[in-house]
Order: C-alpha cells, then sequence, then structure tokens
C-alpha cells in the first residue's frame, strides 16, 4: 500500500503474497517457511528493495516510492487489512502501521 | 466416505448459523482458539472474537446466503465438505465452489481451511455487485 498524503514523498508498507512467498522459499531451499521467516530473510529484502528501485526507475521523481516497509505479518480475508476477495483495507493497514510509516519518514528527517 | 447426516452435529450448526447471516453463532461453533482459512494459503483468521469479527464483514454485505453441501466425509476428527457457496446481493446470486476441510475437537470446529478460487470469487461477487446495483 503506497501511502504519502501530507508527507513529502511516497513510502510504501508491503506484504508477501501468501501463494508465491512459499513457493519462492520451498525452490530456494526453505520449504515449510512462515511468512514472517521469508520476509526477515536478506535476500527476501534485497530482491524487494531491487523491485521497488526497477518499478521507481520508470517513473517522476514525485511519484517514487523513496522509502518501504516490508511486512511478514500474515494479513487474512475479511480481516482489517483485507477484504473477503483479497482486496486492500487501506484504512486498516494505515492504522495497523502507523507507528511504523511514522518511522519511515522519521529516519529520513533525522538521517 | 460417509455422508450427510453422519456429521458431526456442529457442521449442520455452522451451515444453519451462516444462513441466518448470525456471525456470533457462527463463531460459537469454534472452539476458544479456533481457527478459519477462508481460502487457503491466504492466512486464517485465529480465535473466536477473529472469527465472528471476519463473518461479520463477509455476512453483513450480503442480503442472503446458502452454503451447500455437494457431498461429505468423515476421517477421524476431519471432515470434509464439497460445498457451493451461494451469496446473493439484492435478487442477483454469486456462487463460489469450495471444499472445506474441518476439524472437530471435543464436539466444537477447531479449524476449517476452505479451499475456494478467490480470483474467480472476486469476478462473480463483482458481477453480482454491479448487477444488484446497476
Amino acid at each position: 500500500m503506497v501511502v504519502g498524503h501530507g508527507r513529502p514523498h511516497l513510502a510504501a508498507v508491503l506484504a508477501l503474497d501468501p501463494e508465491a512467498a512459499p513457493a519462492w522459499a520451498a525452490e530456494h531451499g526453505r520449504p515449510g517457511a512462515s511468512l514472517e521467516e521469508i520476509a526477515a530473510l536478506p535476500e527476501v529484502r534485497d530482491a524487494i528493495a531491487a523491485a521497488v528501485d526497477e518499478i521507481n526507475a520508470g517513473l517522476p521523481g514525485a511519484e517514487r516510492v523513496r522509502r518501504h516497509l516490508l511486512v511478514g505479518e500474515p494479513w487474512p480475508l475479511a480481516s482489517d487489512l483485507l477484504t473477503a476477495t483479497g482486496k486492500l483495507r487501506r484504512k486498516g493497514v494505515g492504522a495497523r502501521y502507523a507507528a511504523d510509516i511514522d518511522a519511515l519518514y522519521l529516519k529520513e528527517t533525522t538521517r | 466416505m460417509t455422508t450427510l447426516p453422519t456429521l458431526p452435529p456442529v457442521v449442520h450448526e455452522f451451515l444453519a448459523a451462516v444462513e441466518k447471516r448470525d456471525a456470533a453463532a457462527v463463531a460459537a461453533c469454534f472452539t476458544e482458539d479456533g481457527s478459519y482459512a477462508m481460502a487457503v494459503p491466504h492466512p486464517a483468521v485465529d480465535g473466536r472474537a477473529a472469527i465472528e469479527a471476519a463473518f461479520v464483514r463477509v455476512l453483513g454485505e450480503v442480503d442472503a446466503t446458502r452454503w451447500e453441501l455437494v457431498t461429505s466425509g468423515v476421517a477421524g476428527d476431519l471432515v470434509f465438505l464439497e460445498r457451493v457457496d451461494r451469496f446473493w446481493f439484492g435478487e442477483k446470486e454469486a456462487a463460489i465452489e469450495c471444499l472445506g476441510v474441518v476439524r472437530i475437537v471435543d464436539g466444537r470446529i477447531a479449524e476449517i481451511r476452505d479451499y475456494a478460487d478467490i480470483a474467480t470469487w472476486r469476478e462473480r461477487k463483482a458481477a453480482a455487485q454491479g448487477s444488484a446495483q446497476g
């Protein structure tokens, strides 16, 4: 989920795909790894960062995601985070990760 | 495989509660630490309160629903339910085929793992809601 309303630039909260991530982990010698474990892997974090950079390269400056947060917490359907059909609940995600989103911007301003 | 009359009573209670759109009664069918996965591999909601909240959302947006059993079977503490879950938005129906694996503990549902194609469900629901609103 991309955020940035009232902020100096865009940032994103990213969650792993519950189908693709375990399949990737199994192919890379970690069958049965949880989403939390997969999200914590340095190679996964590096791959996500590279993918964000690649997407950013094709966007004008104001539309680039300058910071992102990769979360390993499962996002169940019909929860505060997703609808029953898997659509994002922006309000719920924003509330759940409010402190983390603030921290994304705080890191930058205190650097 | 066995047939429908041999299913544990709580399975019938669960289906009846769904049809009544009574999220509290649905949640009451589960153990306190029960879990419900709406579409594996999407993560489950855990605990009776979270299950009730999920069903409030699902059942609250439809005008009627009926989860029909096609076939069923029991193996030990597991119950297998081949279902067609039907939802009505106004007079428009959206149905999704589903296989539910239900684990029973002490007469309550400890876990349901539903296997359904969420993309198909999303398309059918959108079509029904579009028709209902149009």
